[in-house]
């Protein structure tokens, strides 16, 4: 071959490499694009202040409502709940893979943990339905289909979120810092509590956002546990509705305003996403520094 | 390296066996029918049955619900849709014309633990309602009453919203636990102590089978005979919707519908036919 | 508290939380496994469950149709020509056939009331007896099973099974049967009817005419006294049958109705169209930007944009995923509910997964030998398919591996994108439903949980198997 084509090959090489790469930005770019070109339109006919403040959503009476704080609302109790649930889970696994565990236990555990994070989000949705339900109805009353039993779930499914970032940060801990804390003669838990977590606090605070992240944006399985009521919680076991559940439920039937109402919705949902993401690059970024 | 590219090369292989397989059938014209999921088991049934008689065509048959469908219809998607709901004037204006298919009962069905087996349509429009919030206060159990519903936007709420709340001058409760799907308020229906919803009469059995009831409205039982007399409260017509005259495949499905074979599909998925 | 005590009581605790992981796993995994392989259904007849010593003839059929008993009343639809499949008896899609030996005919035909000329039957038996036969002879036939023939009703007297306020006795529960037969049901009230004693009579005349009563009788003979008009009606018996749940023809048949009769064989057909296609659609541009970004980047305004971009698309919930998919491929492009639809967006989805594993897998290649691959005179393009992706294959395989785990079990992104037909798809614009959606829809469009959980077994164990092969590559290789 001589050089020429050799020249022009690795031209072309290096064009089609920055276009694949610059695929992700696109579809970032249209997805945004999209989504408020469809969403947007709600405001026309629905101010924003109903929209976000109202928690009237009665898409197909006579005169229509489109009020999506309960959906907010729900959305908060569900991963909240969900985080208050796995955070001392997560963590103490956490602790112990990074500091304690070695050999066969650890094997099983860390491979516990990767085939947990695989497991999809259907089959959460049917264990939620067969087990969790009937767990929260005969344990805290109500019918079962609960805000809590989505948390439940949710909970589950982060844990691996939260176990395997905190992880890395706390095994980064310098190891100095723990050696002159016991040379002070603390005890390995007033070590853990007072100066590894400390130290590793950045990280573990990634971690919980990216899975309020995900528990936030989870769709399947939190639509087959959490009741669908378009209703106002007033308690973790009464029926709700979040953000996701009312894209999905209501999608398949919505014409004109409530077509673009749920648009409007995924447009929170996008907007809650990013501002966690910004927050995570922040964090991570000033841990970094 | 030469090993995985051989295994990869019989992947690619049995893969494109598969596909050359089905692509065989590519001489087909495809078509998509969709809507209202009521009408779903009917078009379910009716296709293979329409395609065997015609094996030049493949028909799906999406179920969005009868909103989406007539929408989705009128924008193309679709060639033909099913609707369990009246079209509203703004769509027949649109030139969308509805052929009735079959006739529906909506059931009411109950969780087991309820202890009840009849409603009045009054006691119905109050449960529904919110008003009556214990099945003590109609006879039966002392047990919290947990509604299920369909979506707002499906055609079978439309109907019993039509047909139970309306008349009885009432609004329904919000605090009820809503499900996509007839067979999905049916099996909540099943395992929620306490539940009572409406589905499609060819869902009862979803309930019976699980240990709930399907009730009597006002002694009367909602089977093909009632319903047709009108001596059943609570029905409806089912819908293939055209764009227009029907033609073409879809005028062919329809007439298949309205045929012997078509209405014997109709009662065998639980449905009244018209005849 | 002492200091000590406070550190052994934390550690414990722990030690116990980290092991909740491993539990949680095990019980997911444990009650889904338990319940795909074994079913529990109420069937609800119009007879009892009891079978008659002698009529002279017995019943067997292949053990494939699934069907445990017959009752009487559909044995004579079946004899009738109504029933033409087997889907509403055992779930099987099969037509029926019926075969009666001569030397029993006489004996079929008066235990089932008919007449010759209303039965639709054939008198030759072949070797081979197919799925949906169903065999009427002296002894039982060769390699079939036995099928016991309940034909015995529980008649009552209208009284009991009419309505009372708005309460009426709906159908007999197991244990209530059993109670009824031992005597020990004192009031129709305790099966929710009447308040009304019970009275177990000996003819159906006493039936009629006695309040309250009832009588365990001869299906023929019952079905004779109700159409001789007689004011006489029978209550329904459930009866509790288990049995294993996710068999071989499960997973090979194909799905009929939606999933409510059938197996599941054409879906996984189409799941591994789904995952092969994805991979087609993302793996070379995943690889592509993760060459990209570790061979040609270099840091600033660029690089740092694109790795925004994937870490957005990555955190980004399959629902918006799904939404776009909506938008774009179903809508703008025309190609509606359809295999090419959901597979670009779950691409899409996949996508920085991919990249981030390729580009792990990238850096890690040692920087000498692609140095000496250029020293040598190679291009850039030239050192990173001969040297480069050679090296890191390891890891871009794993790569794939996950993503074809996330894909497996996506639903989300699906439900507006891929449609729900149940064929095998024979173009990419055809509709096609993929295990995890099947699930879902089988959960959603409630045609039976005990479906949607043979169906969860068959989808955990492939993505189990996924996840743990991609595990040992990656930790082989940090080896």
């Amino acid at each position: 071959m001589d050089i020429r084509s050799r020249k022009r090959i690795e031209r072309g090489g290096r064009v089609i490499l920055l276009a694949s790469a610059l695929v992700c930005v696109a579809t970032v770019a249209l997805i945004t694009i999209f989504i408020f070109a469809q969403g947007i339109p709600t405001f026309r006919d629905v101010p924003l202040t109903e929209f976000l403040f109202s928690t009237n959503w009665s898409p197909s009476a006579a005169d229509p409502h489109y009020g999506v704080l309960s959906f907010i609302v729900a959305s908060f109790i569900v991963t909240g709940l969900s985080l208050l649930f796995a955070t001392p889970i997560s963590l103490a696994t956490a602790v112990y893979l990074a500091l304690f565990a070695k050999g066969r236990k650890a094997a099983i555990l860390r491979e516990s943990i990767e085939l947990l994070s695989g497991i999809p989000s259907i089959i959460y949705g049917l264990f939620g339905i067969a087990v969790v339900v009937p767990f929260v109805r005969n344990v805290f009353g109500g019918n079962g289909y609960s805000l809590l039993s989505a948390a439940l779930i949710l909970a589950i499914m982060i844990l691996p979120t939260i176990i395997n970032i905190s992880e890395v940060s706390i095994s980064a801990v310098s190891p100095s810092l723990k050696e002159a804390s016991v040379a002070l003669g603390a005890t390995t838990w007033q070590t853990i509590s007072r100066v590894i977590l400390p130290s590793a606090r950045s990280g573990i605070v990634a971690s919980l956002v990216m899975a309020l992240g995900r528990a936030v944006g989870e769709t399947t399985a939190v639509l087959l546990v959490g009741g669908n009521a378009p209703l106002f919680p007033k308690s973790p076991v009464s029926m709700g509705r979040t953000l996701t559940m009312n894209i999905v439920t209501d999608m398949s039937y919505a014409e004109g305003v409530h077509m673009s109402a749920l648009f409007a919705t995924a447009m929170l949902l996008f907007f809650f996403i990013l501002a966690l993401n910004l927050f995570v690059i922040h964090a991570t970024h000033r841990r970094e520094k | 390296m030469k090993k995985q590219f051989v295994a990869l090369l019989i992947v690619a292989l049995i893969a494109g066996g598969l596909f050359a397989q089905g692509s065989k059938e590519t001489t087909k014209t495809s078509y998509t029918f969709g809507g209202s999921s009521t009408v779903a088991p009917i078009a379910n049934t009716a296709i293979p049955a329409f395609e065997a008689e015609n094996p030049s065509v493949a028909i799906t048959y999406e179920t969005l619900g009868s909103s989406v469908g007539i929408k989705q219809l009128q924008e193309g998607t679709l060639s033909l849709a099913g609707s369990s709901r009246e079209l509203k004037q703004s769509e027949l204006d649109a030139g969308l014309i509805p052929t009735t298919i079959a006739l529906d009962g909506l059931s009411v069905a109950v969780n087991k633990d309820v202890g009840i087996s009849n409603l009045t349509m009054a006691q119905l429009a109050s449960i529904f309602a919110g008003d009556v919030t214990n099945w003590k206060e109609v006879g039966g159990a002392n047990e919290t009453i947990q509604l299920v519903v369909r979506d707002e936007t499906s055609g079978t709420y439309g109907s019993f919203k039509e047909i139970v709340l309306d008349k009885a001058k009432k609004e329904l409760s919000k605090n009820a636990i809503v499900a996509k799907e007839n067979g999905e308020v049916a099996t909540k229906i099943a395992s929620t102590p306490g539940a009572i919803g409406y589905i499609g009469m060819a869902f009862g059995k979803i309930v019976t089978e699980a240990g709930g009831r399907v009730l009597t409205i006002e002694g009367v039982e909602p089977n093909a005979e009632n319903v047709k007399d009108g001596k059943y409260p609570i029905s409806r017509s089912l819908y293939m919707v055209s764009k227009g005259q029907l033609e073409g495949v879809g005028k062919q499905f329809v007439d298949f519908l309205l045929g012997t074979k078509g209405q014997a599909i109709v009662l065998d998925s639980g449905f009244i036919p018209l005849n | 508290m002492n200091r000590k005590t406070t550190n052994a009581i934390a550690l414990a605790v722990v030690r116990i939380l980290s092991v909740t992981t491993i539990i949680l796993l095990v019980a997911i995994i444990g009650y889904i496994a338990f319940r795909g392989i074994w079913k529990q259904t109420r069937v609800i007849r119009d007879v009892v469950p009891l079978s008659q010593e002698e009529k002279g003839f017995v019943i067997s059929a292949p053990a494939s149709n699934q069907l445990s008993d017959l009752s009487w009343f559909t044995l004579r639809n079946i004899a009738q020509g109504k029933i033409y499949s087997l889907r509403n008896l055992s779930g099987v899609d099969s037509p029926v056939t019926l075969y009666i030996t001569d030397d029993v005919l006489p004996a079929f035909l008066s235990h089932m009331d008919l007449s010759k000329d209303k039965v639709v039957y054939q008198n030759r038996i072949p070797d081979h007896v197919e799925r949906g036969g169903i065999v009427i002879s002296s002894k039982k036939g060769k390699n079939l099973k036995k099928i016991p023939l309940y034909d015995e009703v529980l008649a009552v007297n209208p009284t009991v099974a009419a309505l009372y306020g708005n309460n009426r006795i709906a159908m007999v529960e197991p244990i209530q049967w059993v109670h009824l037969q031992e005597g020990s049901v004192r009031s129709w009230k305790e099966l929710g009817g009447p308040d009304m004693p019970v009275r177990n009579v000996s003819t159906l005349d006493e039936v009629e005419s006695t309040e309250g009563s009832y009588l365990v009788v001869d299906a023929a003979q019952w079905q004779d006294a109700k159409d001789a008009g007689h004011a006489i009606t029978s209550l329904q018996v459930v009866g509790i049958e288990s049995g294993v749940n996710l068999t071989w023809d499960y997973m090979t048949e194909k799905t009929v109705e939606s999933g409510k009769y059938g197996g599941i064989g054409t879906i996984i057909v189409n799941t591994f169209f789904m995952v092969m296609l994805t991979i087609l659609f993302s793996l070379p541009i995943g690889v592509a930007a993760a060459l990209w970004l570790c061979e040609y980047a270099k840091e600033g305004k660029m690089k740092s944009m694109i790795q925004s971009g994937i870490d957005i698309l990555s955190a980004l919930p399959s629902i918006i995923f799904g939404l776009f998919g909506l938008l774009v491929f179903v809508q703008l492009f025309h190609w509606g509910f359809s295999l090419i639809s959901g597979t670009l967006t779950v691409s899409l989805m996949v996508l920085p997964t991919i990249i981030r594993t390729s580009q792990e897998a990238i850096a890690s290649v040692d920087r000498s030998l692609s140095e000496a691959s250029l020293a040598l005179g190679a291009t850039k393009i030239e050192t990173i398919l001969r040297v480069v992706l050679p090296s890191s294959k390891r890891g871009i395989i794993t790569g794939m591996i996950l993503a074809i785990g996330r894909a497996i079990g996506e639903t989300a992104a699906l439900i507006y994108t891929i449609g729900s037909g149940t064929d095998i798809a024979h173009s990419l614009t055809s509709s096609s439903r993929v295990l995890a959606m099947h699930i879902f829809l089988t959960i959603t469009e409630g045609q039976s949980t005990d479906k949607a959980f043979a169906s969860a077994l068959v989808l955990i164990v492939l993505v189990l198997v996924i996840n743990t092969v991609a595990n040992r590559l990656i930790h082989t290789r940090r080896r």
